[in-house]
């Protein structure tokens, strides 16, 4: 018996692997969509630095800049997207582990002189393994409490971070992480980690594609249904809770580990403001509930919208950029990956209904 | 009802895009430069203007900018002034200083005072300064970027600091206070609140950091009050960012018997709610100061509804202010038609552009390695704030590209909100400050709390 075998089906191949069977859809009308995305975003940057400058008189490096911010968002809201689908609750902490992310990474090259190759999957664990120790809330609290549970653990690390000035620096942060790119030309080092950035936004998206075309993300998807229900189905809710919690808050954290090596430094505070947490947020929902795919549109939009409002309405900005993401919301309860379902209703992606989202 | 309530949504869209529209064109928005504009000296400031004291800050730099032009110009090319807007977040400061320096050719950047900015935007900067050379001045407060300079200088050495470091400024600074606190007031024994932020760490804690200027130690605040001051230390409270409950600090200050209350504040610190809740603690006859905040405003008063009376503070804001130079009060006076508040940065931003001139027309070029050197070199008498002694830049210390600490004006709301300068006049005289200055501190007119409450 071979260890790998493959049996090519209509529109797909079944993959036998290690006494598993994996399934891998290879008709062209399932890909069109994602290969024309992922051009499309591959190709943004250099678009962007040629054209940008007649588009509401943006500098190339400003918007590249954006779109860097764009991917830093997508990075956390994927799999924050996958986390509420698999636990059926909105976690209002995803900044919490962006912080445990970025902490790992500066305190372990500052300290120890760890390489952003080192800390990359300590970051991942750390954040795993915070994950770990917390996910019992999603199973033990829901509705307000688990929203209250999530919001205070940002408060409790931002208090830390003062009250341990000298480990975490408080509002000064920790300087002199290793930059995880230096060429010597910046405007080169900017567009280098656009690439880095989208590329590790894509492998989220890949994984949590797959994860929601399996079994797995049936199961998961039947639990933010109705958790009853899938109790009766026999679904282990409580095992996949904590599996999703642990995988995705870790996943999370790598967005802290890219901010501390992509910025020579972390400072927590920065990032544990509710600011952020609100743009995280509306990066989920605009996109569309529980859909990934909406997820990098919508932080594209909101990344450049945040840019162009900056310079085209001076110290309005701020107000304008809310108001307009507020009558999106108004006007797009599906957000930007419905108004694309709605044109093309017909199955291309995973079909989870996701209600509670 | 669908049309209707898209139709609304799209004419909100729209009339916000026709507002934005109708605003000031961005400064950067021009036609193809012509010869003359070519030769503009670019200068950047990065402030967010949603906060009236960063706001102050760049109009300051906008001013000094319009006065230069007027004069014409430095080394008779005209300065454009860009200003970019933070909105006070890291990610967004970094993207404009970029954008400013790499495509809108910024050769001198002014940075709003926020440490956590300054320390992502030093390691952005030693990454474009090999290839577009520029100057950076911020006046934030945490000593690392100082550090910096001075172990890599080749690499940081763009990055100027107008303000103290913070063992200096947590030193130096209030040492005025305690000075006051002794020989005017005669307090023995005094209360510290402290705000609880990375700046007042060598304040709270004490440190020492080593260079290869030397060693540089700080002691806490509680032990130096004592050692030289003779003062007893009878309550410590580290206040937390944006603490808004000062009463249990204030009795508690009052129970241990304080004499006086220091309070080593930022922006971060609510004086303002602080000192209307001192008004009406146990610890109203207690003299009261604060160090940073809104408190350096002569609008403070307004803002307290009068529960400042009796407070002393660092202050700059008055028209009648005592000055430094000719110019000090005229920009006071000028920022105050601009419905302006005017703290001591305002002056230090202000003073920094006329530095920055006498420099490049001293090296005579926009040689940025030549005007940085002339920067730590040079003598800068124009000041509107600070003698020459502490506005230097080029200590061989860890004041190096940095302040230093000295005596500051201090002032007390009296009555009606009129402040009254009360710097003991030697401190100001051993500071080099001009006799006009040293003329118009009166040290004796402070009055206590309970007297000013039954005074007004």
């Amino acid at each position: 018996m071979s260890i790998l075998k493959l049996e090519p089906r209509r529109g797909r191949m079944i993959i036998h692997a290690f006494g598993r069977k994996y399934d891998w859809i290879i008709e062209p009308r399932y890909w069109r969509n994602p290969i024309i995305g992922v051009i499309t975003l591959l190709a943004l940057p250099l678009l962007m630095y040629f054209f940008a400058t007649g588009v509401f008189g943006i500098r190339p490096v400003a918007l590249l800049s954006a779109l860097i911010f764009a991917n830093i968002l997508a990075m956390i809201g994927t799999p924050l997207v996958l986390q509420i689908i698999g636990t059926g609750r909105v976690s209002f902490g995803p900044h919490f582990f962006v912080a445990v992310g970025g902490y790992t990474a500066a305190l372990l090259s500052k300290n120890y002189g760890f390489s952003p190759a080192l800390t990359l999957p300590a970051s991942f664990f750390m954040g795993a393994l915070i994950g770990l120790g917390l996910s019992p809330i999603t199973i033990i609290s829901r509705g307000i409490y688990f929203v209250l549970i999530t919001l205070l653990l940002p408060f409790i690390l931002w208090e830390l971070t003062y009250w341990r000035s000298d480990v975490f620096g408080a509002e000064t942060g920790i300087p002199g992480v290793p930059l995880l790119i230096f060429t010597g030309d910046v405007v080169l080092d900017i567009m280098i980690y656009y690439y880095v950035s989208i590329a590790m936004v894509l492998i989220l998206l890949f994984f949590t594609d797959r994860v929601m075309r399996s079994r797995y993300g049936f199961m998961m998807g039947v639990i933010n249904e109705d958790e009853e229900v899938a109790l009766s189905y026999g679904i282990d809710v409580a095992k996949i809770k904590v599996i999703t919690f642990t995988l995705t808050s870790g996943a999370i954290a790598v967005a802290g580990w890219f901010l501390a090596h992509y910025q020579g430094s972390f400072t927590g505070p920065v990032w544990l403001q509710p600011s952020f947490l609100i743009l995280i947020l509306l990066t989920t929902t605009l996109g569309g509930k529980g859909a990934v795919y909406g997820v990098i549109a919508s932080a594209y939009f909101i990344a450049t919208l945040r840019e162009v409002t900056r310079t085209q309405f001076g110290e309005m900005s701020v107000v304008v950029l809310f108001i307009i993401l507020l009558i999106l919301l108004y006007i797009l309860p599906e957000g930007f990956w419905g108004l694309y379902r709605k044109r093309r209703y017909r199955e291309y992606v995973p079909s989870i209904r996701i209600r509670r989202a | 009802m669908k049309k209707i309530v898209l139709l609304l949504a799209a004419s909100v869209v729209v009339s916000i895009a026709l507002f934005g529209c109708a605003q000031p064109a961005p400064p950067e928005e021009k036609t193809p430069a012509t010869p003359a504009e070519a030769e503009k000296i670019v200068v950047c400031a990065l402030f967010d203007p949603r906060i009236p004291v960063l706001k102050a800050d760049a109009e300051a730099i906008k001013m000094a900018v319009d006065e230069i032009n007027a004069q014409g110009g430095i080394l008779g090319k005209q300065v454009e002034y860009i200003h970019e807007d933070t909105q006070r977040k890291v990610d967004v400061a970094i993207s404009a200083y970029r954008s400013a320096v790499l495509e809108k050719d910024c050769k001198i950047v002014f940075l709003e005072g926020v440490s956590e900015e300054a320390l992502a935007i030093i390691e952005e900067g030693a990454r474009i300064f090999p290839t577009k050379p520029h100057i950076v001045i911020s006046s934030q407060a945490a000593v690392g970027t100082t550090f910096k300079v001075i172990e890599d200088y080749d690499k940081y050495k763009f990055y100027f600091r107008n303000l103290p470091p913070d063992p200096e400024l947590n030193y130096k600074v209030p040492k005025t206070y305690f000075e006051f606190a002794k020989n005017v007031i005669g307090a023995k024994k005094v209360a510290l609140l402290l705000e609880d932020a990375a700046w007042t760490e060598c304040a709270r804690k004490g440190c020492v950091y080593e260079s290869k200027f030397g060693k540089f130690e700080s002691k806490p605040m509680r032990e130096w009050v004592k050692e030289e001051y003779g003062m007893e230390v009878v309550y410590e409270a580290n206040i937390a960012v944006g603490e808004k409950n000062f009463l249990p600090m204030l009795e508690e200050a009052a129970r241990n018997g304080a004499e006086y209350i220091f309070v080593l504040s930022s922006w971060y610190t609510d004086t303002i709610t602080l000192s209307k809740q001192w008004a009406s603690s146990g610890a109203k006859d207690i003299p009261i100061s604060y160090f940073g905040g809104p408190n350096q405003w002569a609008v403070f008063w307004d803002l307290t509804g009068g529960a400042a009376l009796g407070t002393f503070t660092i202050m700059y804001d008055t028209e009648d202010v005592p000055p430094v130079t000719t110019k000090t009060r005229e920009v006071v006076k000028k920022l105050h038609e601009k419905k302006l508040s005017v703290d001591m940065s305002v002056h230090y931003y202000y003073s920094e552009m006329y530095r920055v001139k006498e420099a490049i027309e001293r090296v005579g070029s926009l040689d940025i390695d030549a005007i940085i050197k002339a920067m730590e070199e040079m003598e800068f008498k124009d000041h509107t704030a600070l003698t020459p002694e502490y506005n230097y830049f080029g200590y061989k210390s860890a004041l190096f590209h940095s302040y230093s600490g000295g005596p500051v004006l201090l002032a007390q709301f009296q009555c009606d909100g009129k402040l009254v300068y009360i710097t003991p006049p030697e401190l100001l005289e051993e500071a080099g400050f001009p006799e006009e200055a040293i003329s118009q501190v009166n040290p004796d007119a402070y009055k206590s709390p309970a007297e000013l409450r039954e005074m007004c």
